[in-house]
């Protein structure tokens, strides 16, 4: 454990969270069983992309955010909106996979994203994020927009995780008790305390 | 609701005397009014009508997805504004399931900025028409505030005492106003600060913007569409509006989805509060021979002047715990750059409020906008508990190139054209943002904090349909009635002419019910 909070498990002020958000919780823990969406290849370097993305070599954690992103495509309950130069979330999720694999084709002589080392792979991602992604997925979709998506969905479930909220003491669902001490420097008995 | 179930209570409906279409805030109100005047009053909510303490939970991926309108809309210009959970609300509620509250009314000046700075429009409306009408919402929903609210026109009181104490991320805000001699005060919010209506205060849980289980925040979901419900008003859930009819110049009902079937509900008086995408987007789908660009259209003004509020969001990080998490998110602001200043060299201004934020919303905030990954954001996030914010609500110019239309190509799941929507910032909006910004740094920093981010951001809509006295070049008068269709209405945000620097749901409130109190009198002489 990293952090200011070594000691603090937020998923010890579980049974003090309404049952609706319990659920909700323990569900979301367990989704990371099933494969939404993505095939078993697309699947396989989502994951590989999530490690460097996220900086979390946890599986069952990067399993839960694919299985977020996946179920987000497939169940067809969007966002809300999409720039209007970009096509339709799925597409854009499939052929931005496929963009990942032209690139790391294209930068290291036809090696696949998942075999390349740390530095090369942080390199792949270098290039979608400039703009400039190399590969011929890249002249029809602006890779870098692609990768904001990519980055905003990955980590809006990564902190939603209990496991995060732990790690940088954020104290997690509070329905139905509430906050007592929101004043500067005020702490209730529950939230994280700092190392000593 | 089975559709066999929907049949028979159409049956019994025969003909509405009001079919309003939103049940946010203004369609709520206006519901309220009408049904408890005698008038039989149906209401078409596209989103559903939901339960908040057996419904919802106390997670921000979850409700931010649950309460956000999510129907596809496509977003252009050189300054795309975020949709859905953002500024768009679905389900009866509205916008208000997950809005921060914040209870401002506007300022004389806000009315009147053509006669005063030769930019904009005039509205048709002074403060003094609404200023009875702001006494009454606040009343209503118990708008919590100061003693003595330091700027003009209304220092309160207010219904119910300010919220006591406030978090830390109000707190180091107001010690940095406080070391430059910036005024600043405990926000006017619509959240409780003791029992009110059977509603209980403020728990300080801080998911405002997920939505309140409690009912300690006023929506409209909890309030005015349940008296209105008490009244006999008949407000139907998951009921899409897709087309206003007319004939013979005037509106006879709406058509809507209900369950993958069409519905048609007959109508003396139409009043659309949809909001500012969803209400051009009924007006162009509704076309006729006779109005070939639209209903309502002869001015050429639906669709156009769209305004957000721009709301740069300045994150600095102390070197002391803030646990940015706990309490209202806003919970004090500061009005003092409200009104033009002549030294600026731009016209208006912007207010900063402090603005607390759970970790979904930080991330992705500074994620997005900066496309920082890897270790580098794990090593930040560390310090989640160690940043505030303040943010900034800045006032947007109405411009006719700013709009919303409909897609040529992509259909939605009724089979409507999806809407498009185009924005880019002006030069005094953006003039507006420099400045804003460098007066947030500037509060950080005499609060001791480092300024480490400023993250591009927009809130609220308005514009698309605006008020006015002259038909050419607006959509509805002063008392929201269509110029160009006798019995079709318009009330919500769409009708504001300007955006001005202030928060907008108490002022569409206080529009709301002048717009009934008109409706009931000119119904009364039969001017409808």
């Amino acid at each position: 454990m990293r952090g200011h909070y070594k000691e603090f498990d937020v998923l010890r002020s579980f049974v003090k969270w309404d049952e609706r958000t319990q659920r909700l919780i323990k569900d979301r823990m367990a989704s990371g069983e099933k494969v939404v969406f993505f095939s078993e290849q697309e699947q396989e370097l989502l994951l590989a992309v999530l490690e460097v993305v996220l900086a979390e070599k946890d599986e069952k954690l990067l399993k839960r955010v694919a299985a977020y992103i996946g179920d987000s495509l497939g169940n067809g309950h969007g966002k809300g909106y999409r720039d209007a130069a970009l096509p339709d979330e799925k597409d854009l999720f499939r052929k931005g996979l496929q963009g990942i694999v032209d690139t790391a084709h294209e930068l290291y002589q036809g090696r696949d994203f998942s075999k390349l080392t740390l530095e090369e792979k942080i390199a792949v991602i270098e290039s979608l994020k400039s703009g400039q992604g190399r590969g011929i997925t890249w002249q029809s979709i602006d890779s870098k927009k692609f990768f904001k998506e990519l980055l905003t969905a990955a980590v809006s479930s990564f902190y939603s995780q209990p496991e995060i909220w732990s790690e940088i003491g954020y104290a997690g669902p509070a329905y139905p008790r509430g906050y007592v001490r929101v004043e500067l420097g005020g702490q209730d008995p529950w939230e994280a305390r700092k190392n000593d | 609701m089975t559709n066999k179930e929907h049949e028979s209570i159409i049956k019994e409906a025969k003909e509405a005397d009001f079919c309003i279409v939103g049940a946010g805030p203004a369609g709520s109100i206006l519901a309220k009014e009408l049904s408890e005047a005698g008038y039989l009053v149906v209401v078409l909510e596209a989103g559903p009508l939901m339960d908040p303490q057996s419904e919802w939970v106390s997670d921000e991926l979850e409700m931010n997805k649950q309460l956000a309108w999510t129907d596809l809309r496509l977003i252009e210009g050189k300054d795309p504004i975020k949709m859905g959970h953002n500024n768009s609300g679905r389900g009866v509620g509205g916008g208000t399931n997950h809005f921060s509250a914040v209870s401002l009314r506007f300022h004389p000046s806000d009315f009147k900025v053509k006669s005063n700075e030769g930019v904009a429009e005039d509205w048709p409306i002074d403060y003094e028409d609404l200023e009875p009408y702001y006494s009454k919402v606040e009343r209503e929903i118990g708008v919590s505030g100061p003693k003595y609210f330091p700027w003009e026109p209304f220092h309160g009181p207010y219904p119910l005492p300010e919220r006591n104490p406030l978090n830390a991320v109000a707190e180091v805000f107001r010690l940095g106003c406080e070391r430059l001699a910036i005024r600043s005060s405990p926000a006017p919010l619509a959240i409780l600060s003791a029992p009110y209506n059977d509603r209980p205060p403020c728990t300080n849980r801080g998911f405002c913007n997920q939505g309140c289980i409690p009912n300690a925040k006023y929506s409209a979901l909890i309030t005015h569409a349940r008296w209105a419900a008490d009244a006999g008003a008949d407000i139907r859930p998951n009921c899409m509006a897709s087309r206003v009819i007319v004939s013979k110049g005037r509106a006879s009902g709406v058509e809507y989805f209900h369950q993958g079937q069409e519905y048609f509900l007959k109508a003396k008086v139409v009043i659309l509060s949809a909001s500012v995408v969803e209400t051009p987007r009924l007006l162009f789908n509704s076309s006729t021979a006779q109005f070939p660009d639209g209903l309502a259209n002869n001015s050429g003004m639906v669709g156009k002047n769209l305004m957000p509020h721009s709301s740069h969001d300045v994150y600095a990080r102390f070197n002391k715990e803030i646990r940015p998490y706990k309490g209202t998110p806003v919970m004090a602001l500061t009005m003092d750059f409200y009104e033009t200043d002549p030294k600026n060299g731009f016209a208006r201004g912007f207010i900063i409020n402090s603005h607390g934020f759970r970790p979904v919303s930080f991330v992705s905030q500074i994620a997005g906008h900066y496309l920082i990954y890897g270790e580098e954001l794990r090593n930040l996030t560390l310090d989640y508990n160690y940043y505030s914010r303040i943010t900034l609500i800045g006032e947007v110019l109405p411009d006719v190139k700013n709009c919303v239309t409909l897609d040529g190509n992509l259909k939605d799941q009724y089979g409507l054209p999806v809407p498009r929507i185009s924005f880019s910032y002006g030069p005094n909006d953006l003039a507006i943002i420099d400045k804003g910004i460098e007066k947030c740094k500037d509060i950080m920093e005499a609060a001791d904090g480092r300024v480490e981010y400023v993250v591009a951001d927009t809130a609220h809509l308005m514009g698309t349909c605006r008020m006015g006295n002259d038909p050419q070049n607006s959509v509805v008068n002063e008392f929201c009635r269509s110029h160009d269709i006798p019995n079709l209405f318009i009330c919500d945000t769409s009708v504001f002419v300007t955006s001005t620097p202030a928060n907008p749901t108490l002022t569409l409130m206080a529009i709301a019910q002048r717009t009934a109190d008109y409706i009931k009198r000119a119904a009364a002489a039969r001017e409808i």
